[in-house]
């Protein structure tokens, strides 16, 4: 999916956007809470939805090469979480919808959980 | 890569507000010493996890880095309770974080694991009422 068909089934708003390649098919996505499965099971191309705005989704999507996170349930992040994601060059982006809903949305549209891919960084 | 590249920060117990800061930074650091993109993520992957785990779970730590003959050698230091059971602590999925520190995004018991997983030689030492060392060596070439 395109990012731009992302942002429309999730009717997300912007909050900022560093993305450069409008073409870019994203195939998959890491849906939780919890960062330690971020930093587990995500792959790079991965896109992060999640329920927690808190500077340290900033620093997990930072480490783990993530860069889009979008914020499920209106959970807008505070000035000092999107002054980090502009410093670190992560788009943020917000859905109305809870993360179930949303992966459900994402789901039907064909793209995939991260944990499923068989992908090594390496060889 | 001949020179020796080192440092080391400083992590404060129950810092949240400055959780991941040192990952993050080694990362730039990493960077420009033009080290392989997967190797630095496998590096501040692991990097992270141990820096939440002092920042949860002790009470100050100091994380060095040192790169030397193609290895990078992180060293994750702590003082604080230990681990009594270091097998089960490495289980995935266990994990003692009360809820608290779930709300803020951690305690899926994968810590540990991802760490050792990241890792080309994971190491870890316990002494309780004492402190944790966890060795992390990653082969650059
Ligand atoms: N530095 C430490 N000092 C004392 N106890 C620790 C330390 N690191 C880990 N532990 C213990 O080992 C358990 C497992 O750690 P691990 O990092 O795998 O998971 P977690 O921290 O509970 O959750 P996650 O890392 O997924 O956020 C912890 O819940 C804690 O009881
Ligand atoms: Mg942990």
């Amino acid at each position: 999916m395109l990012l731009k068909e992302i942002i429309s089934a999730l009717e997300a708003k912007t909050i900022v956007d560093f993305t450069t390649e409008p073409n870019k098919d994203y195939h998959w996505v890491c849906a939780t809470d919890l960062m330690s499965d971020v930093l587990f099971y995500s792959t790079c191309q991965s896109l992060l939805l999640t329920g927690l705005a808190k500077t340290q989704t900033i620093r997990t999507a930072t480490v783990a090469d993530l860069s889009i996170i979008i914020f499920t349930r209106n959970n807008i992040p505070d000035d000092e979480t999107i002054e980090l994601a502009r410093t670190k060059g992560i788009s943020l982006f917000v859905t109305p919808f809870s993360t179930f809903t949303a992966s459900g949305k994402l789901f039907t549209q064909g793209l995939q959980c991260c944990s499923d891919v068989n992908f090594t960084e390496e060889d | 890569m001949d020179t020796l590249i080192e440092g080391s920060f400083h992590i404060v117990g129950g810092d949240f507000s400055n959780a991941g800061k040192a990952s993050t930074e080694l990362k730039t650091i990493l960077t420009n010493c033009g080290l392989d993109i997967a190797k630095i993520r496998r590096a501040v992957i692991a990097t992270f996890e141990g820096e939440m785990n002092i920042i949860i779970y002790a009470v100050a730590g100091t994380i060095t880095y040192e790169i030397q003959n193609g290895k990078l050698l992180i060293t994750l230091q702590d003082i604080g309770p230990g681990i009594k059971n270091i097998e089960l602590a490495m289980t995935e999925g266990y994990s003692t974080a009360p809820d608290w520190v779930r709300e803020m995004g951690w305690g899926a018991g994968m810590g540990l694991p991802n760490m050792k997983k990241n890792a080309d030689i994971f190491k870890i030492n316990s002494i309780v009422g004492e402190g944790t060392t966890v060795e992390i060596i990653i082969n650059l070439y």
